[in-house]
């Protein structure tokens, strides 16, 4: 329950007074009369309620009633808060009532409560609340002051309402002390504000701005922003603001000549103030009807204006309200020559002027605002130099990163460029390394070339058979090692010969050399697979050509049905070489006489192997080498 | 009958030596052995070979490829390219030229002689397929196993025997090392027509057509059942 009506009251402190006012009282009062035994705390919401309530109404004597008895009932904790809302609720009804020198000190202390409650939204709320109220009081210092400390607040939040209200009431404040740029300055602000939120205040800060234009002569725009004052405050219902504002209407009129269109204004004007409570505008009414009057002359009437007005004035009215009055009143007694009245009335008017503006407050206001205006430009450059400083150190930071990124990059590029560089000579060096290779192997083979060449023109300058023959057999020895060298070069993988595809067609070139027809002979071939390295192939090679051109040579004169064979098998470490022919076969002298078969030997003894001859029918010779230590590979 | 002209461009002279020594063998003729490709130009202008045996590698500016390409400028010289250079750009280049054969060094006699042999058949085949007006065809005879020039006016007809076959010109009688299919494959369709098993005639030489006879150069050679109606057809087409 205590909750309950602590939430409402809070809630409606900005509530909008309505009908049901009355009703509502009624019952708080009812719960007030049954909650004796309560605690003062539910008592006090409850009071405070029925004052706000009071004051929603316009009900300004009872609002204030209710508000101080608040203040008497005793409070065992002490809510700073809740005491600074009870003073400010005194210092509004008491600004409602003009009475604001005691509005002024309820306003402070609310101030002082709400700052050591540290409720800077109620500082900001009271503080433009207490400089309206210095304002009207014409104390523009004080006023200037206390808008400023709200603004500085306001400021830092989202644009709301209350900030478009200190804009406002700041602009008055500059309007009053004459400082019109900035007046206009901000009531344009207000207004900017104001068309988004609030058009009751918009229609008012177009009035006041309009009313800022007649002060600085600027006629048209002023009627310009009093007509779209006047339309709102139309659509809003808003007579009171109205009434102003046609009044202001009847003074742009009145200034520019236009006096037929100003009585009528101004009049309207009237009319509506006779029937609402509003001191200040009745005021400005009844001094512009009496400077109308003044204008044409009707300087009784003009006086008669004139004086209701000081009579209101001086009930509950402004300093500077007096000074317009008492000024337009001097000019009626100087046009009704009264001077002694006159002389009266200025000396007054100089009092009023002298507490009202003279050269150093207005200084010391022009200072004050320079003070703000240096303050805020200060903490501006403080956010700029910090957010420089934020700039300054990312600035920094990022040039590190870019620094430690070029950096890296430069260390990316610089080891791809090695890389690149050791390819290209690895590539280069190989390029050159196959260039000679290709080279070399173009020389051998040319070279082989030319001694098969050379042979073979031999071949024909011999008349003798023999020497015919052994030429011919060099060349085959020849065309024996470059087909050799052929297949090593193609072996691309291994640097390993193939025992089977090169005997075979190294006995087959062997039958074509030497002219065999192939349908004449039996050739019979039984060669294994068997890998060997180079040197060992090009022995065993060429023991193979010898053997085998021995039997073209010899074996097979005038024989029929030549037979050859030539077998080459793996068994187990060993290669067992066979070549049989069926021909005449061989002598021992002939044997030892053959440079062919001396070569065969130094070829088997370089193998490490044995020879064995057979030749009993036709010539076998069997050789048999170890592979052991001669398979093993050239380049592994 | 005319040996086979042959030019040999090689700048290793005793290589080119010793093929002059195979060629020579065998019964044609070399025209030259050029070191470099520009002295095979300026003598091929002279006298135009009918084979060139052409090393890859020479002396001089051009090279085998180069020169080839110059050499075949007129007209389609078979051309044997001889060279163990055989990287990928130096064969593609050597394709270009369409040679008839190509031969890797070290080669022996055989290995030459069988070259000679598919480059000339190709050629003469081209020749044939192509219905050329060229007025001679390459023919290997027996004995040295030559290539010789044979010009088709000489030719009277050709005669099978066994596994060879005879070329009958107005001077001689030349036995040839292939049998008559391998003959009519490189002799000229245009000009030659089977009229019977074993006889293939040179068509302008018929001086005399029986219906069941042909009379070529005073010899009465007989017509095939088989063959008659192609003949008189084409005999038809002549007049």
């Amino acid at each position: 329950m205590r909750k309950l009506v602590l939430i409402w009251v809070l809630c409606s402190v900005f509530q909008i007074c309505s009908g049901q006012n009355r009703n509502e009282i009624d019952s708080l009062q009812q719960i007030l009369r049954n909650s004796n035994r309560g605690n003062s705390k539910q008592i006090s919401d409850v009071t405070a309620q029925i004052a706000w309530l009071f004051y929603s109404g316009s009900k300004y004597d009872s609002a204030l009633k209710f508000y101080k008895r608040t203040l008497t009932y005793p409070i065992e904790e002490p809510h700073r808060g809740w005491w600074a809302r009870i003073y400010a609720g005194i210092g509004a009804s008491y600004a409602a009532l003009n009475q604001s020198d005691s509005s002024i000190l309820y306003y402070r202390q609310s101030l002082t409560d709400f700052q050591i409650a540290k409720d800077s939204e109620n500082i900001a709320h009271t503080s433009l609340a207490l400089s309206i109220v210095y304002k009207n009081r014409g104390l523009y210092e004080e006023a200037l002051e206390s808008v400023l400390t709200a603004i500085k607040i306001l400021e830092k939040e989202k644009p709301s309402n209350s900030l478009a209200q200190c804009y406002n009431t700041i602009a008055s404040i500059f309007a009053k002390i004459h400082e019109y740029t900035e007046a206009s300055n901000y009531y344009r602000k207000a207004i900017t504000l104001f068309a988004k939120s609030d058009t009751a205040y918009l229609a008012r800060s177009y009035n006041n701005l309009g009313w800022l234009f007649i002060l600085t002569h600027q006629y048209d725009s002023a009627r310009a922003n009093l007509n779209v004052a006047a339309n709102l405050k139309r659509k809003l219902n808003d007579t009171k603001g109205l009434a102003r504002t046609i009044n202001n209407l009847g003074k742009v009129s009145m200034l520019t000549g236009n006096l037929t269109e100003a009585t009528k204004e101004l009049n309207q004007s009237f009319a509506i103030q006779q029937q609402i409570d509003d001191p200040g505008g009745m005021i400005e009414v009844l001094n512009n009807l009496g400077e109308l009057s003044l204008l044409t002359s009707t300087y009784k009437k003009s006086k008669d204006y004139l004086l209701d007005a000081e009579k209101i004035i001086l009930k509950s009215g402004t300093p500077e309200y007096l000074r317009q009055n008492l000024e337009l009143q001097v000019k009626v007694a100087r046009a009704q020559k009264d001077f002694a009245n006159g002389m009266m009335l200025m000396d007054r008017l100089i009092i009023i002027r002298d507490s009202l503006l003279n050269d150093e407050k207005s200084k010391s206001l022009q200072a004050m605002h320079i003070r703000y205006e240096t303050e805020k430009k200060e903490q501006q450059i403080a956010l700029l130099q910090k957010q420089e400083e934020i700039n300054l150190a990312q600035i920094k930071s990022s040039r590190i990163l870019i620094g430690a990124l070029a950096v890296g990059l430069l260390l990316v590029a610089a080891i791809g460029i090695l890389i690149y560089i050791n390819l290209r000579n690895a590539r280069a060096a190989k390029g050159r390394i196959e260039l000679l290779l290709a080279e070399t192997r173009h020389r051998i083979k040319n070279n082989l070339q030319t001694l098969a060449s050379i042979f073979h023109l031999q071949t024909r300058h011999y008349t003798d058979h023999e020497m015919v023959l052994e030429a011919r057999n060099s060349e085959s020895r020849v065309h024996a090692m470059s087909m050799l060298h052929e297949r090593f070069y193609n072996a691309e993988a291994d640097h390993v010969i193939n025992t089977r595809a090169y005997i075979t067609d190294l006995v087959h070139k062997l039958v074509d050399v030497y002219g065999i027809r192939t349908r004449e002979l039996r050739l019979t071939l039984n060669v294994d697979d068997i890998e060997l390295d180079i040197d060992k192939a090009l022995a065993l090679s060429l023991i193979i050509q010898e053997l085998v051109c021995n039997a073209f040579k010899y074996a097979f004169d005038h024989k029929p049905n030549p037979l050859l064979t030539v077998s080459i098998r793996s068994r187990g470490d060993l290669v067992v070489a066979t070549v049989r022919d069926n021909g005449i076969g061989l002598d021992d002298h002939s044997i030892g006489r053959s440079q062919g078969f001396s070569l065969v030997e130094a070829l088997v003894a370089q193998l490490e192997g044995r020879m064995e001859l057979d030749n009993s029918s036709g010539t076998t010779f069997v050789i048999q080498f170890p592979t052991a230590q001669w398979t093993k590979r050239l380049f592994s | 009958m005319d040996k086979a002209l042959v030019l040999i461009v090689e700048d290793q002279v005793l290589i080119a030596k010793s093929i002059e020594a195979m060629i020579v063998d065998h019964g044609m003729e070399v025209i030259g052995i050029c070191k470099s490709g520009e002295e095979a130009i300026a003598l091929s202008e002279q006298q135009t070979p009918d084979l060139v045996i052409m090393d890859i590698r020479l002396n001089g500016k051009l090279d085998g490829i180069q020169t080839a390409k110059e050499l075949q400028l007129n007209e389609r010289i078979p051309i044997i390219y001889l060279s163990d250079y055989t990287d990928k750009t130096t064969v593609r280049r050597a394709k270009e030229t369409r040679p008839a054969n190509y031969l890797s060094k070290p080669f022996t006699e055989q290995d030459l002689l069988r070259a000679i042999d598919i480059a000339i058949y190709n050629s003469n085949e081209l020749r044939a397929v192509n219905d050329s007006d060229e007025e001679f065809v390459f023919l290997k005879t027996t004995g040295q196993q030559s290539h010789s020039r044979f010009l088709y006016s000489q030719i009277n007809f050709v005669e099978a025997e066994r596994s060879y076959c005879k070329v009958h010109t107005p001077e001689r009688v030349v036995t040839l090392s292939i049998n008559m299919a391998a003959a009519a494959e490189q002799l000229s369709k245009k000009r030659f027509i089977k009229i019977y098993r074993s006889y293939l005639v040179n068509i302008r030489k018929i001086t005399e057509f029986t219906g069941t006879e042909v009379v070529v150069a005073g010899h009465r050679l007989p017509v095939s059942d088989k063959h008659r109606a192609d003949l008189v057809k084409r005999l038809n087409l002549l007049h």
